[in-house]
């Protein structure tokens, strides 16, 4: 087959996408772990890895780390990071309520050509590569959640046949699986704007509260009554994941970026001032209450909304900044922030030292959904 | 739902004395939260409050 015909196929089969942009996932290489690289807890929090945070209820917890790919795996996945997830705390009962998901939030906004809530609603598939060494069912799940309108779950199960070996799965979401009218109805719009608007859970456990069909829209279902492949019962039990596409329409290659576009598109949800580095802003006034006011920090990148900043001072203070006076640092002084903008923040300290002319900091913005 | 195990929380100010955020102290850490309902900490806030889980004391 041709050059150009692969290229006509991939745009056709891509529809509105093109060759480009259709991937919808941010970071569905791995390729960002901005907060952390090691072991983070993901206990309904965004642990380590850009983008993707844990959803749990029950007894048991879960870790995320960043994982090298070797070269075999890489030649297998064409990925060379991974997201690495371990069972910290076991839990061998999973109770009615009880669930265990890595979840990933999309903005309604950046789904509107799925067309839902209409007739033209578009199928889509999700393609990812997974590891384990625990086979059996899991699921993916489909959440349209409410915002505005109204929440309709589809649960999909996968099998991970082989223990410790990379698998590709392709999952593609019809918007009237289980011959269901809820996504082409009017109530299954996705609500627009920069809020939540649709989630994708990889479930290790669902309880039977939220078991529901397989393949089947649906109001609160979540999972299935599927065997439970067990991942949650044994500490150390390991999953790994990475390449993950979603895409309109059929499946096609993963879509490749350089690192930093991938960077770019996660800081609109989440920056800081370098993996633990200080950041230094100028005294811009003095004296006026008995503060300080400083020049703003900007962002690299506009953020989804305004967002949560944690800061801390140079010994590790939190909520703290170091402000200098001539060339003596003087720790933990309280910060507070006389603007909290999507595209900067301005901090201001009090503690009468009112003539700081630098003030030292190692802070985030959290802009998460 | 995010997990936050909130022990304070207090409005804070900009110059011209409107409460611009909440400045909350969780699991030992003590966070900003701007007063924005686009922001998923915001909310959470806001739900404890109205289930009367915590109180927000007024600005210094």
């Amino acid at each position: 087959m041709s050059r150009a015909r692969d290229f006509a196929d991939l745009a056709g089969s891509a529809e509105a996408g093109g060759l480009t942009g259709r991937n919808l996932i941010i970071n569905g290489s791995m390729a960002c772990f901005q907060r952390a690289t090691a072991a983070t807890t993901m206990t309904n929090a965004y642990g380590a890895v850009d983008r993707f945070k844990g959803f749990s209820n029950g007894g048991g917890a879960f870790t995320g780390e960043k994982y090298d790919l070797t070269t075999g795996e890489i030649a297998t996945t064409g990925q060379y990071q991974a997201l690495k997830m371990l069972v910290s705390t076991a839990d061998t009962s999973i109770a009615a309520a009880d669930y265990y998901a890595l979840q990933y939030k999309f903005e309604g906004d950046d789904l509107q050509q799925l067309k839902y809530g209409s007739s033209s609603a578009q199928s889509f598939t999700v393609s990812f590569w997974v590891k384990s060494d625990t086979t059996g069912t899991y699921f993916l799940t489909v959440d349209k959640v409410a915002n505005g309108q109204t929440a309709y779950r589809i649960p999909i199960e996968y099998t991970i046949d082989s223990a410790d070996t990379w698998e590709k799965k392709e999952i593609t979401i019809s918007p009237t699986a289980g011959s269901t009218s809820l996504i082409t109805s009017s109530a299954g719009a996705i609500g627009g704007g920069t809020g939540h608007g649709l989630s994708l859970y990889w479930g290790f456990a669902w309880g039977t509260d939220y078991h529901g069909t397989n393949n089947t829209w649906g109001t609160g279902t979540y999972g299935t009554n599927a065997t439970a492949n067990g991942w949650m019962g044994t500490v150390g039990n390991d999953f790994y994941i990475t390449g993950i596409q979603l895409e309109v329409g059929s499946a096609t290659p993963f879509e490749h970026e350089p690192y930093s576009v991938t960077l770019q598109k996660a800081q609109r949800y989440y920056e800081d001032s370098g993996g633990g580095n200080q950041y230094t802003f100028s005294g811009s006034a003095s004296g006026f209450g008995g503060n300080t006011y400083f020049d703003s920090a900007d962002f690299k990148v506009t953020k989804r909304a305004e967002p949560t900043i944690t800061i801390t001072d140079t010994s590790g203070n939190s909520g703290r900044m170091t402000v200098f006076q001539g060339a003596t640092g003087y720790d933990n002084q309280q910060v507070f922030f006389e603007t909290t903008r999507v595209n900067a923040f301005a901090p201001r300290t009090g503690g009468g030292r009112t003539d700081a002319g630098l003030g030292r900091a190692i802070w985030s913005a959290d802009a998460e959904l | 739902m995010e997990d936050m195990n909130i022990t304070s929380a207090q409005y804070w100010q900009n110059i011209d004395g409107e409460n611009i955020g909440v400045v909350i102290v969780t699991d030992g850490k003590t966070i900003h939260v701007p007063i924005d309902t686009n922001n998923r900490h915001y909310d959470e806030i806001m739900r404890q409050q109205s289930e009367g889980l915590l109180t927000i004391q007024d600005a210094d």
